[in-house]
């Protein structure tokens, strides 16, 4: 399992679950592959057929968010902030860019665009995961990149939150 | 990893104008989980499919009085037609008693809140403990024996607490799956009304020694009537089914409580009891609350559904004639 973890907790993240939500429905995500492994038939890889998974379990828990009423946070509050954390720090400044770009786009372009761009699936594996057919991934993944690079050249998208 | 007809990836484009965009997912595409983190996720994964489940009554309660509560309809639209469920002196029939009980909710039910005059009978048949719209689950194949007074009444779960002062309830009435009928437990307290909670301790006596047998390791006769009961079944189906209600009568809350009651509707599928398994699956469902044995039990009830339909009381006689 530890091999599946790390796609499955970028998927997630992409896809919008906040950072301290995300060991939990990690967790969700492999309680659901291990209630629903019978029914792996093969058909395709086990990575695609994880993160097709994932991708629910991404979309339920943000339904349930709203629903919930809940007040997203990025990140938990750090304690100390040192010199050595400076690495840290640029890594999840571009993490909360990427994730403010995604939030933009439709939730169908999104899961499209990180399939493809983030985990590097191939576009017929995407075409799978998100069942739509190969074309329409195509156009989806255009539709993303638009979108994506209009929000890059705004000017108040490099704005900190 | 990239299909010849797939487009350029961004985090590999050599465009000006994706340079930024590609930067920014080729950090997402590296941005691993910490090793503590994914630890944390595999242990609280391995933690969660290895701990043991909590009791379904304990977890479901709700959804089981309201089993509780249909099964109890059943009992009386069916006891309405066949069998008086309150004797000459006024006294209610057991299995009705039992019934009632069942369907008491768990948290607040009142003595009053039983629905007893809904229980009266509309009929005069003869009355007896065995009759009743379920009686695999009344007196049937999952139960233990009459007489077996030492078998615990009350599910692993503890469902419904004892009501005092209930002039026509009995104390503990509530039954397993695969426990003893209550019925002399019924007519003892109906006798005695006086020893009510000595009873009652008595019984919870009883419980705590059947949970103490089953908190260790599984005795060898329990797994070795199992394995006779499996090895029945294929050529036997009705030794199989003596076998399990012998498990039951040792063992009605043994380790694998679960799976012997799995053997039972299995055996009454292949009796083509249908009735009988009906009643047995229903109750399977609601002792065993999201049991991995489910869906094998909806098969039995598919193919019940798709066999010639035997009625239990015209082709093979009551359950308590199987069992006995």
């Amino acid at each position: 399992m530890e091999q599946h973890v790390p796609y499955v907790w970028r998927v997630l993240r992409s896809m919008g679950v906040a950072e301290h939500d995300l060991p939990d429905v990690c967790q969700d995500t492999f309680l659901v592959v291990h209630r629903r492994l019978a029914e792996f038939e093969g058909r395709s890889s086990l990575r695609t057929w994880i993160c097709g998974i994932a991708l629910r379990v991404a979309s339920d828990h943000r339904g349930k968010a709203y629903r919930r009423r809940e007040q997203a946070q990025g990140e938990l509050p750090d304690v100390a902030d040192s010199a050595a954390q400076d690495d840290e720090l640029e890594r999840r400044q571009a993490r909360e860019q990427l994730g403010r770009l995604l939030d933009g786009l439709p939730a169908d372009q999104r899961q499209v665009f990180v399939l493809f761009e983030i985990e590097q699936m191939q576009m017929k594996e995407v075409a799978a995961v998100v069942g739509c057919p190969l074309s329409t991934a195509y156009s989806r993944l255009y539709a993303a990149r638009d979108t994506l690079k209009r929000a890059l050249t705004a000017p108040d998208s490099k704005v900190a939150p | 990893m990239t299909s010849s007809r797939d487009p350029e990836r961004l985090v590999h484009s050599r465009a000006a104008d994706d340079a930024e965009l590609g930067q920014l997912l080729r950090r997402a595409a590296a941005d691993h989980p910490a090793p503590a983190q994914v630890e944390q996720v595999v242990r609280g994964v391995l933690r969660q499919l290895g701990a043991p489940r909590p009791s379904p009554l304990r977890r479901h309660g709700p959804w089981l009085s309201v089993v509780g509560l249909l099964l109890a309809g059943g009992a009386w639209l069916a006891s309405s037609r066949s069998a008086p469920a309150r004797r000459a002196d006024g006294a209610l029939r057991p299995s009705v008693v039992a019934s009632a009980a069942a369907a008491r909710p768990q948290s607040s039910a009142s003595p009053a809140d039983v629905p007893s005059a809904r229980l009266r009978p509309a009929t005069s048949a003869p009355p007896g403990p065995e009759a009743g719209p379920f009686p695999a689950l009344q007196a049937g194949a999952l139960a233990a024996p009459k007489g077996n007074d030492d078998a615990p009444t009350r599910e692993r779960g503890q469902a419904a607490p004892p009501v005092e002062g209930a002039p026509s309830t009995p104390p503990t009435v509530t039954r397993p799956l695969s426990a003893a009928p209550p019925a002399s437990v019924s007519a003892r307290a109906q006798a005695a009304p006086a020893q009510s909670s000595s009873a009652a301790r008595a019984t919870q006596r009883d419980r705590a020694r059947t949970r103490a047998r089953s908190a260790g390791a599984v005795p060898d006769d329990e797994l070795a009537l199992l394995a006779r009961a499996q090895r029945a079944l294929g050529q036997a189906p009705l030794e199989a089914l003596t076998s399990l209600r012998a498990h039951a009568a040792a063992h009605p809350h043994g380790r694998y409580a679960e799976e012997r009651d799995a053997l039972v509707c299995d055996a009454l599928a292949r009796l083509g009891r249908s009735d009988e398994l009906h009643a047995a699956a229903a109750a399977f469902m609601a002792l065993h609350v999201g049991s991995p044995l489910a869906p094998r039990i909806a098969r039995y009830l598919d193919g019940a559904r798709s066999a010639p339909r035997h009625s239990t009381q015209s082709d093979s006689g009551p359950a308590t004639t199987l069992i006995k």
